[in-house]
């Protein structure tokens, strides 16, 4: 297919731009395959690239012939677009609206996208498996791409067998291994397999007990029981203590999300009616669910040194919510931006949550939801609450949880195309088109991440899950509804003053030398 | 001492969190009760009676006798006593203690830092109201001194030198007295040098359905003149326009626009002192929830209204620093006494309009200006005396609270960081020092207070290198020019300064840290504890 087919009009003059808190643009609108592209065609006023996969939905109104479209993006942006002339408006809208629902990946931009930097460092080749789990050395590891079992597919009890991994080195020190899985298709009768009991037991030592962080409420479970699902007797796995958390599944996330956003845009609300709609969003509620079940797990690992299995029904949302932020609780390694890599690429994209279903719209989807939910930006978002309490032991700042974001729902690079690594390898992603990490990781890109009040901080960091401690992220959700020019400016002050104090201690430290220099050299002068 | 039937109790339980306690010895002194633990480092902590807001004893069990103290600065201290009748005894005691009948019995008569007498007056110099109108720089032909409130005659709440504009008559000002409520008429508190308009502040007018005040209305025509450029001048009552129309039935209400020329009238909607007591306390008992989820804390938020109300004072400020700095125009702001919700109005809009309040020194000269100075009653509404309970009210807190809220939004804009409003806030309720005794200057001056307690300013700036903030730096642009906040309801940060004492930012700890090493010396060599007021014990 041609986009040239997709495209009625490419091209439209006297334009205007309608940004909040931002200056109007007037100017000319072009739309290419992947772009839609507004340039005033002066030096000095910023012209707007946005991706047509960024695009969550658009809205058209007229006024005479003046026509004007809403464009609401993934990014939770929302812009204007004043065009005049009635055809080239329904055009531009009609295009706007096939281009940005492609149904193709392979049509995706990232297969189009050619980078204008020097790939220095291959994104990916830089996060093999073994490396990871390299100081794991009783544990095998199986590899999913190798299994007939496609990844992220529950299907039979291999399920758990592929999805069998383990936590990061730090935790075998007590051999206390953080593990996740699907649910075990006991059924109705209460089937069992004595190759899952066995390989679940096998991993605690003997006197040793484990706990089975099972993310759904009990009822929820019993009930996935007459799908063929459900959860392990503890009869039959008799280390094992099985705890119910009630996080929501994916499908209830969509509808928090939509309604946050709402909610967030309405400027005319009043102080009652904003916090009653926040309440009622219900978004709040699910970080602290999530982030108390982390803290759960985390708990249990380093009190009681126990090992813990989490799961909920595939194992590829919730469970990986909570495996993820446990081990940025537990671990200082994944506080570090490589590290921080590391668990994405580990514990999201090669644990097969499926990025491409789930990213597929965002907060200002109007048709039916399919399987389309915001768990990533839920577990970015409780990284973030992390991070606002422990503001100087993570390497990065928030800009790089609010990179993520974006590059999960629309992107040029290929890393979350795809819902698992089987579908990856089958779009051969890593030849045919760049990895985000071959450009976060080039020096120039870090800089913009880089907390400057970073300090590495070795310890567990427990975060606080009361409801006062637990803030709206207003990075993102409030982002595009005010200004935040004050802050930045904070942020560059902080800078200015971390690199002044650097300054003057090199200065004292070289003072320093200079001092112990003339010492020694005086010191033979002095003694007559 | 009289009071105090058994000033040591042993074997006393200090709950911490749930799961965390430590056993140690409870003293009760004149002033303090002491909690000293049995640990080695017999770490002490400390609560000034003056700060115990209630003391509840809770049915004994089998490990003793539980008894809650609350603070009024927002600290809730549990203790389980061995013996009933022991609980009993320290539950009396605190109750007679944190509710003293008369001033003689406040902390501050006691209160003794080792000042000489000089020293002592020197201290109370340190902030100088004379020095701030002249800071302001008001045009002396505009404007001038009055000596109509000399020895209080005209009334009785304010400060004896008053500003009025000098085409006002001293009959015009007896007059436009005699027709504002507790005689509080129009005089100024700030003056913008930029546009050359002003704030003014009174009570409501006593007009009822019909009465009117030529000298009155001749006072206001003269503020209007004496800002030479405009027009007109808005008159902002700060109170719902239902409860300004109630008090016409009582005589007193509002302006009537057709009386007064020239003036336009605008209503802000602040709730009264008793709506934001009730608010306030449904705050603290969604913070004493005990394991609350989400829902229960933002819809107890909600209903607690306390935001709201945050919001409708910002509104107030900005409504009158918009009106000041982008109109030009000059402003009366007035509520029904003018000493709560005006005071609150007037020094939001100052902390607006002019960077020098938003320093160290310039809030602690805007507290005593439009607070300390024009009446508001202290006493009673931080209940420093045992009296009317329909008295008290957070109006105070709320004002720290805006100044809070602003520097969230503005984070290099204020010198002071949050750790100073939670230091002025304790001392607002301390009474362990004289500024914020009594309910005005003439009670002041009759109890002679600057003879015997002493001045809270100079304390606090000798330790400002504790409150500074490290990304305030003169010459940045947040500190000049006007600030214009946005009060959109999402831009309000449910994380309430108030209720989370403990002075967190770690990130604004670590900056200061870095901006000044001395504190970084003095934190090194006093490590660990930081329990009230164990310096003077």
């Amino acid at each position: 297919m041609e986009f040239a087919e997709l495209i009625k009009t490419p091209r439209v003059d006297g334009v205007v731009l309608h940004r909040p808190f931002m200056p109007t643009v007037e100017g000319t609108l072009c739309l290419t395959g992947h772009h839609l592209i507004l340039s005033s065609r002066q030096d000095n006023t910023e012209e707007l690239w946005l991706l047509h996969a960024n695009i969550d939905s658009i809205e058209k109104r007229f006024v005479g012939s003046l026509g004007t479209i809403i464009v609401k993006c993934k990014d939770l942006r929302v812009i204007q677009l004043d065009i005049p002339g009635m055809e080239e408006c329904l055009n531009i809208a009609s295009s706007i609206e096939a281009l940005s629902t492609l149904d193709s990946v392979s049509l995706m931009y990232p297969f189009f996208y050619r980078p204008l930097f020097e790939v220095i460092e291959d994104g990916w080749q830089l996060f093999v498996p073994e490396e990871a789990f390299k100081d794991l050395e009783s544990m095998v590891l199986f590899y999913p791409w190798n299994e007939t079992t496609l990844f992220g597919l529950p299907k039979e009890d291999e399920e758990d067998n592929i999805a069998l991994w383990s936590a990061e080195s730090a935790f075998t020190v007590d051999e206390a291994v953080m593990m996740r899985a699907a649910q075990p298709l006991t059924g109705t009768n209460g089937r069992r397999c004595k190759e899952d009991e066995k390989l679940i037991n096998a991993t605690l030592c003997a006197g040793k007990r484990g706990y089975i962080i099972d993310t759904r409420t009990i009822a929820v479970a019993q009930q996935a029981k007459t799908r063929g699902g459900g959860f392990e007797q503890e009869a039959n796995y008799p280390q094992w203590r099985r705890i119910h958390k009630a996080i929501e599944r994916s499908n209830v996330l969509q509808d928090s999300l939509i309604k946050l956003v709402e909610a967030c845009n309405d400027q005319s609300h009043s102080m009652d009616r904003w916090l009653s709609k926040l309440e009622a969003s219900n978004w709040q509620s699910k970080v602290k669910e999530i982030l108390t079940t982390a803290c759960l797990a985390a708990q249990c690992i380093d009190r009681e040194g126990a090992s813990v299995l989490v799961h909920g029904t595939e194992g590829t949302d919730s469970t990986l919510q909570v495996t993820s932020l446990a081990q940025i609780i537990l671990d200082p390694a994944c506080r570090t931006i490589r590290g921080f890599e590391v668990l994405i690429e580990r514990e999201w994209l090669q644990a097969g949550h499926p990025f491409q279903q789930r990213c597929a719209q965002s907060a200002y989807s109007n048709g039916k939801p399919r399987s389309e939910a915001p768990v990533f930006l839920l577990f970015l978002d409780c990284v973030w609450q992390i991070l606002r309490q422990f503001p100087c032991s993570f390497q990065f700042n928030e800009n790089l949880l609010i990179m993520f974001f974006e590059h999960a729902y629309a992107s040029q690079f290929g890393t979350f195309l795809g819902n698992c690594v089987a579908e990856r390898v089958k779009l051969q992603l890593s030849q045919k088109t760049v990895s985000l990490w071959s450009w976060v990781n080039r020096p120039q890109e870090l800089e913009r991440f880089l907390n400057p009040l970073y300090e590495p901080n070795n310890l567990v960091i427990w975060p606080s899950v009361a409801p006062q401690s637990l803030l709206l992220w207003e990075g993102v959700f409030l982002r595009w509804n005010r200004s935040t020019k004050c802050l930045d400016e904070a942020c560059q002050e902080m800078v200015h003053i971390i690199e002044y104090n650097k300054e003057l201690q090199n200065k004292v430290n070289s003072l320093r030398r200079q001092l112990a220099q003339l010492e020694t050299e005086d010191s033979p002068l002095q003694t007559p | 001492m009289e009071h105090i039937r058994t000033p040591k109790v042993e074997n006393v339980r200090m709950i911490v969190t749930p799961r965390k306690s430590t056993v140690g010895t409870l003293y009760l002194s004149s002033t303090h009760t002491i909690f000293v633990e049995n640990s080695e480092a017999l770490k002490e902590t400390w609560v000034l009676h003056s700060l115990v807001y209630n003391v509840e004893r809770l049915p004994a069990n089998s490990s003793g006798s539980p008894l809650i103290i609350r603070c009024k600065n927002f600290h809730v201290y549990r203790l389980l006593i061995l013996q009933e009748k022991d609980c009993l005894d320290v539950l009396a005691c605190l109750t007679r203690l944190s509710r003293p009948e008369r001033y003689g019995e406040l902390f501050c008569f006691s209160f003794n830092p080792n000042l000489d007498k000089e020293l002592r007056e020197k201290a109370w110099g340190f902030i100088d109201l004379k020095a701030e109108f002249s800071r302001m720089g008001i045009p002396r032909n505009l404007w001038h001194v009055t000596a109509a409130n000399h020895e209080y005659r005209l009334c009785d709440t304010y400060p004896s030198e008053l500003f009025v504009p000098k085409s006002a008559s001293p009959a015009v000002i007896v007059g436009s007295a005699k027709f504002r409520s507790r005689g509080r008429l129009p005089v100024l508190s700030y003056f913008h040098r930029d546009t050359g308009a002003s704030i003014c502040r009174s009570s409501q007018p006593l007009s009822g359905f019909s009465a009117r005040s030529s000298d009155d209305e001749q006072m206001l025509q003269a503020i209007m003149k004496s800002n030479p450029v405009s027009e007109f001048m808005y008159v902002v009552d700060t109170r719902p326009k239902l409860n300004a129309m109630a008090n016409r039935a009582a005589g007193k209400g509002y302006e009537n626009e057709d009386h007064y020329t020239n003036i336009k009238l605008q209503f802000i909607g602040i709730e009264n002192i008793h709506v934001m007591r009730n608010s306030q306390q449904k705050l603290i008992d969604v913070g004493e929830l005990a394991a609350p989820s989400m829902s229960d804390f933002l819809w107890g938020l909600e209903n607690s209204g306390w935001l709201k109300h945050i919001k409708a004072v910002l509104d107030a400020g900005v409504f009158i620093a918009k009106a000041v700095a982008e109109e030009g125009v000059s402003v009366l702001v007035h509520c029904s006494d003018g000493w709560d919700r005006t005071a609150q109005a007037c020094s939001v809009a100052s902390v607006l309009l002019d960077p020098y309040y938003r320093t160290i020194k310039g809030l602690m000269v805007l507290i005593e200006k439009d607070w300390v100075s024009f009446g508001h009653k202290f006493s009673h509404r931080y209940a420093h005396l045992d009296g009317d309970p329909k008295e008290v009210s957070p109006v105070m807190d709320q004002f720290l609270e805006c100044v809070w809220q602003l520097m969230q939004q503005f984070p290099c804009a204020f010198e002071f960081n949050e750790r100073f409003l939670i230091q002025l806030h304790t001392h607002i309720y301390s009474c362990q020092y004289g500024n914020f005794i009594c309910n005005c200057q003439k009670e002041r001056r009759d109890l002679r207070l600057k003879e015997r307690t002493h001045s809270l300013w100079p304390h606090l700036w000798e330790n400002r290198a504790e409150y500074t903030n490290p990304l305030y730096r003169t010459g940045h642009s947040q500190t000049r020019g006007v600030l214009k906040p946005l009060t959109t309801a999402y831009c309000f940060n449910g994380n309430l300064p108030s209720h989370s004492l403990a002075p967190k930012g770690s990130q604004c700890h670590r900056l200061s840290m870095l901006k000044c090493p001395t504190l970084q010396q003095k934190k090194r060599l006093q490590p660990g504890t930081k329990s009230g007021f164990g310096l003077y014990s």
